[in-house]
């Protein structure tokens, strides 16, 4: 029924299913055709030859540029942006693969797909994902456990539109179950990871981890709290987080990257506009501070997460 | 001496003229005129096949009717009623017209893309890629360059050197002068051409894309030529202000005018006739003026039809 695999191997095995289904998909970044810089793509370019795994030059708008080149014209990349900061390097190829279907009346397809891993550590100090919320035309998936990334993977790769892909460094060797048969994983559907009545927490990636540990010490204090992994965040499941802070009346958001202009605000602001009158309090943003540190007291952490939700329950 | 046969000559100069005249009756279509600088699209454009892949720089208009889009597919694309139907510049998927990006230099890696496309599916089919000088100071150029070349590409890289982007001289940002010696630091077979020779232009690009189909890698060829007028519609002065050599500078190369040197091809061959010529012009002006009415109709859409194509199904 199910079996036991990494973070890593989820997306390993993704890639391959993919590139054994469909012979247009072909892989591409630096180094993924020698393992790549976190072994995720190891084997795979002995597999599908060079042809279809292929080593690029440290040039980000190069890959993503030639990306876009290959999906305009029957082919579906799957791009790798080794560092998640790099991924700024080459904002303006994200922002265009957004844009070439709508301007061409529908009649070019932008089938690509960029894995971005993420994970602060020295010198790549930022979580990018919400920076990319806003690029019309370009969805975002961003797994927090080996079946998602499996499943979310394989439903990137069959998208027929531009997505950014976000792995989660810390993730890779977490393991997990994935189902023996052959699945996907749909977008625009959180999940529940765990119920609850008090306050509703709101993460994804890594970040998900965080709040169930979060989630496991309040409620020794008798608070309830309901953990939602967004799983992909364009589509937003808005709903199932609506649902949701209707039955708790409270939310918090909590994300890896910076405060300002982050996943929370974005989803804090919607919240507001359509469910305000279920709020007990104001919704609460636990995120790295505005400071381009890695310190461990920049990031959010259980502890952190922990004082912001029982904060928010006794104001 | 290998020639343009004399249908080909008399097409790239109808082409051109047409272009010509459709810009100077609607300058606000595109706004950015190509005026003297017609050749380079027109005969890139045409060198050519059906299904090749074509990128062009912002100054478009000759290069899609090069590839082979009709002016009145290009004055009534962004309508409803459009066919094919594009927003902002003109895009033709049945011909291989991508575009251009809305950030200029950045599509030569696109182009790319789209060669490894081919070249991985095998069917044979190139890409163009058209840009202006200003344009090779992208770093996405340098990199095109040379990838292209260590993938053995088939893609040309034709660069429309018209002496100045926006207001900058070409002297003061390209070390080298000439844009095709930058291939040489790649290791890209490059040639320079006059860009005002519509013929010259058609029968480089032509050994270019030939030689890029049989395989033999990528090719960079600058095609020198002059932008006679403004870099956009509304520059102060028609954009004299700025020319190195003073505003005679204009009248030094509007006496290269490309579509002049067609015409006097074509008549010294004894292709056509000068009334023969008249008939020609007649012809043009009257598509002109029927594209012109599609550039009447509305291209504003309703808030609910400009949500639409977002996202492929």
């Amino acid at each position: 029924m199910t079996r036991i695999a990494t973070y890593r191997e989820a997306i390993n095995e993704a890639i391959r299913e993919e590139m054994n289904r469909d012979k247009t998909v072909v892989l591409l970044g630096e180094d993924v055709g020698r393992r790549g810089a976190f072994d995720v793509t190891a084997g795979l370019s002995e597999e599908f030859g060079r042809q279809r795994v292929f080593d690029t030059p440290i040039n980000e708008p190069f890959i993503l540029g030639t990306s876009i080149g290959l999906a305009l014209t029957g082919m579906r990349p799957v791009a790798e942006i080794m560092f998640q900061d790099f991924a700024y390097v080459a904002v303006h190829m994200i922002d265009q693969a957004g844009y070439w279907r709508y301007d061409s009346v529908g009649q070019f397809q932008v089938p690509m797909v960029i894995r971005i891993p993420q994970g602060c550590v020295p010198g790549h100090t930022e979580a990018v994902e919400a920076s990319f919320m806003r690029f019309p035309g370009v969805k975002i998936a961003i797994p927090s456990t080996p079946s998602d990334a499996k499943g979310l993977l394989k439903t990137a790769i069959r998208e027929n539109n531009p997505v950014l892909f976000f792995e989660h460094r810390r993730l890779y060797n977490q393991e997990g179950e994935i189902p023996d048969k052959e699945y996907t994983t749909p977008f625009g559907v959180a999940a529940i990871r765990r119920t609850g009545k008090d306050a509703t927490v709101v993460a994804t990636s890594d970040m998900v981890n965080v709040a169930l540990q979060a989630a496991g010490k309040l409620a020794e204090e008798g608070i309830s709290v309901e953990v939602l992994d967004l799983r992909t965040l364009i589509p937003l499941d808005e709903e199932a987080i609506l649902e949701s802070v209707r039955k708790t009346g409270r939310l918090v958001t909590v994300e890896e990257g910076h405060l300002t202009g982050g996943t929370g605000a974005e989803i804090a602001s919607r919240v507001v506009k359509r469910a305000f009158q279920y709020l007990r309090a104001p919704i609460e943003r636990v995120a790295s501070l505005d400071i381009p540190s890695v310190e461990d007291m920049v990031r959010p952490d259980v502890n952190k997460l922990v004082a912001t939700v029982r904060s928010q329950i006794s104001s | 001496m290998i020639t343009a046969s004399k249908e080909e000559l008399v097409e790239m100069f109808s082409r051109m003229l047409k272009i010509r005249c459709f810009e100077s009756a609607v300058p606000s279509f595109l706004p950015y005129p190509s005026l003297g600088q017609e050749a380079v699209g027109v005969g890139g454009g045409m060198a050519l096949r059906k299904d090749d892949y074509l990128l062009y720089s912002h100054r478009g208009l000759p290069a899609c009717l090069g590839k082979g889009m009709s002016l009145k597919q290009i004055a009534s694309g962004r309508s409803k009623t459009g066919s094919p139907r594009y927003r902002g510049v003109p895009m033709d998927a049945s011909l291989g017209i991508l575009g251009v990006s809305p950030n200029l230099g950045t599509d030569y890696a696109v182009a790319v893309g789209a060669a490894l496309s081919a070249k991985l599916r095998g069917t044979g089919q190139i890409a163009m890629k058209i840009g202006g000088e200003g344009s090779t100071n992208m770093g996405e150029f340098f990199q095109s360059l040379n990838m292209s070349v260590i993938w053995n590409l088939p893609v040309v890289f034709l660069i429309e050197n018209n002496q100045y982007a926006f207001y900058t001289p070409y002297r003061e940002v390209i070390a080298t002068q000439d844009v095709a010696t930058r291939g040489e630091a790649f290791k890209m077979p490059a040639k320079t051409i006059d860009g005002n020779d519509v013929e010259e232009v058609y029968l480089a690009a032509r050994e270019a894309t030939e030689r890029a189909r049989a395989g033999g890698g990528p090719v960079l060829i600058e095609c020198k030529t002059y932008r006679l007028a403004g870099h956009f519609l509304g520059d102060p002065d028609g954009g004299r202000w700025y020319r190195v050599g003073g505003p005679q500078e204009i009248e030094q190369w509007r006496k290269k005018d490309p579509i002049e040197r067609c015409k006097a091809k074509i008549l010294q061959r004894g292709y056509l006739t000068e009334q023969e010529f008249q008939e020609i012009e007649r012809s043009v002006h009257s598509e002109v003026d029927d594209a012109l009415k599609f550039t009447q109709e509305s291209t504003s859409e309703t808030p609910d039809d400009s949500l639409k194509y977002v996202f492929a199904p």
